[in-house]
């Protein structure tokens, strides 16, 4: 099943914040709440799909020289596109992303898929690619940011993008006991960090229980 | 459709398809192979990624 | 003076990378040596300053007279990207020794979000054009200063005692924590 694997890729195995560690700017500035999340990472996941579905329909017609500038303006052109619809459909949105958006030009995620994958495969690969690894940001963001929020404002929140006024669920776990350093950009560092910290534990384990099985 | 933002547009892509092959064709071998920093991230946009070498290191086979 | 508080607060305060995320990718890729750290802020320096000042000149006096503003996104990445191309080209061409040192890093520059981040800040916060130049300056200096220093704390830490889930990346990130913790004390500086 050799599509779904590309697919699923993106999702864990090869998680582009968590494993590949690419796009860490825009992932550790904008998870201050999970509204925020959900917003930044279905325009990662829009422009991803669109630059991989575009760069993959062009691939025979693009010199192989120019290829990076090639994909640099039809990236910045996409970018362009989304935050002018951000900035008119989701203004709130937009405020709290702020410069944010534009700087998904520059997300390493993006180029780096269009460089690695849909410059070399089929129409419908790079959907399928590009839809896993745009899943997988937003997963990641998500996870996140849910920690953030949590333990920095003592509650989750979350709000209609398209009209900022509508909550879908808001509710409060923890008010006083609330550690408000986690909404301020060291704890986003911290929760980071420990996030890593538990995937390589759990990487340590299986490479021990490996190790094990072969010494028997 | 405003004719100077394609005036524009076209004159800045030229200019960077014009400064990226000049780049590209000026070749410095002293330092060209300075893989030690350059595993440091998975950035494949930068022209030092590992993956941009493979095919130098498959011709040279 | 405004333009001294402008400078201490980007460089410290507002520091770059930890408080307002730009460069943090170059920040965990390319601190494992001091020195490499340092020439790594040169280069960024450089392009940074340049790049600033360039993206506010064309923004002012081509975009906006001729009511295309909606293109400054592809105009900066382009403008950035073929600046960076130049400088490498120019450098290859003339100074081998500067080239070994730092070009390695110029290609990293292009996608580094700093640049393109100060380039729409200096837009966005309606700097003039003095006040942009001071930005483009203390904002790499602020981030040179930064990574030099995870640079000789990553060093150590590579000999500490750390937990063996935590070795490499966590721990680093963690160190950026605190360090950020430490700058966030001084925010009511200026």
């Amino acid at each position: 099943m050799k599509k779904i694997d590309i697919f699923k890729k993106g999702l864990f195995v090869e998680n582009p914040i968590f494993v590949l560690l690419l796009g860490l700017c825009s992932s550790l500035a904008i998870t201050t709440s999970l509204t925020n999340a959900i917003g930044m990472g279905i325009a990662v996941l829009c422009v991803l799909i669109m630059s991989n579905v575009i760069i993959s329909l062009l691939r025979k017609i693009i010199p192989n020289e120019i290829r990076i500038p090639v994909f640099i303006v039809i990236i910045a052109t996409l970018v362009k596109c989304v935050q002018m619809l951000m900035n008119a459909f989701t203004p709130a949105l937009y405020e709290s992303l702020g410069v944010f958006i534009p700087l998904i030009v520059v997300n390493c995620i993006i180029l780096g898929r269009a460089e690695s994958f849909a410059s070399k495969n089929g129409v419908f690969d790079s959907l399928l690619d590009a839809m896993g690894m745009g899943l997988g940001y937003t997963f990641a963001v998500l996870v996140i940011s849910f920690f953030r929020e949590l333990i920095g404002t003592g509650g989750l929140s979350l709000f209609n993008p398209f009209d900022a006024s509508q909550v879908i669920f808001q509710f409060e776990v923890f008010g006083d006991y609330a550690v408000s350093l986690f909404t301020q950009p060291a704890g986003a560092f911290i929760t980071l960090g420990c996030i890593l910290a538990f995937i390589q534990f759990l990487k340590v384990k299986k490479a021990n229980k490996a190790k094990k099985v072969e010494g028997k | 459709m405003n004719l100077w933002a394609i005036l524009w547009l076209a004159l800045l892509v030229a200019i960077f398809i014009g400064t990226y092959i000049l780049n590209k064709n000026t070749p410095k071998p002293e330092g060209c192979e300075d893989m030690s920093e350059c595993s440091g991230c998975n950035n494949f946009a930068c022209s030092h990624h590992s993956a941009h070498h493979e095919e130098e290191i498959k011709d040279e086979h | 003076m405004g333009l001294v508080s402008l400078f201490i607060g980007l460089t410290f305060v507002n520091n770059v990378v930890l408080s307002k995320f730009y460069a943090v990718c170059p920040l965990l890729g390319v601190s494992k040596k001091p020195k490499n750290a340092l020439n790594m802020g040169y280069a960024v320096t450089f392009v940074i300053f340049v790049a600033s000042i360039v993206t506010y000149v064309l923004y002012y006096q081509v975009l906006k007279p001729l009511k295309i503003t909606y293109l400054d996104l592809i105009t900066f990445i382009l403008v950035i990207a073929s600046l960076v191309q130049f400088v490498e080209m120019f450098l290859k061409k003339t100074s081998p020794e500067i080239y070994k040192s730092m070009g390695v890093y110029l290609p990293l520059i292009t996608t580094n979000c700093a640049v393109l981040g100060v380039a729409l800040d200096n837009i966005s916060a309606g700097y003039s054009f003095i006040e942009a130049a001071v930005a483009g300056l203390a904002v790499p200096i602020g981030f040179t200063i930064v990574i030099y220093l995870f640079a000789t704390i990553r060093e150590r830490l590579e000999i500490a005692n750390v937990p063996e889930s935590f070795k490499g990346t966590p721990i680093a990130l963690i160190t950026a924590g605190i360090m950020a913790c430490a700058l966030a004390g001084i925010a009511g500086l200026v």
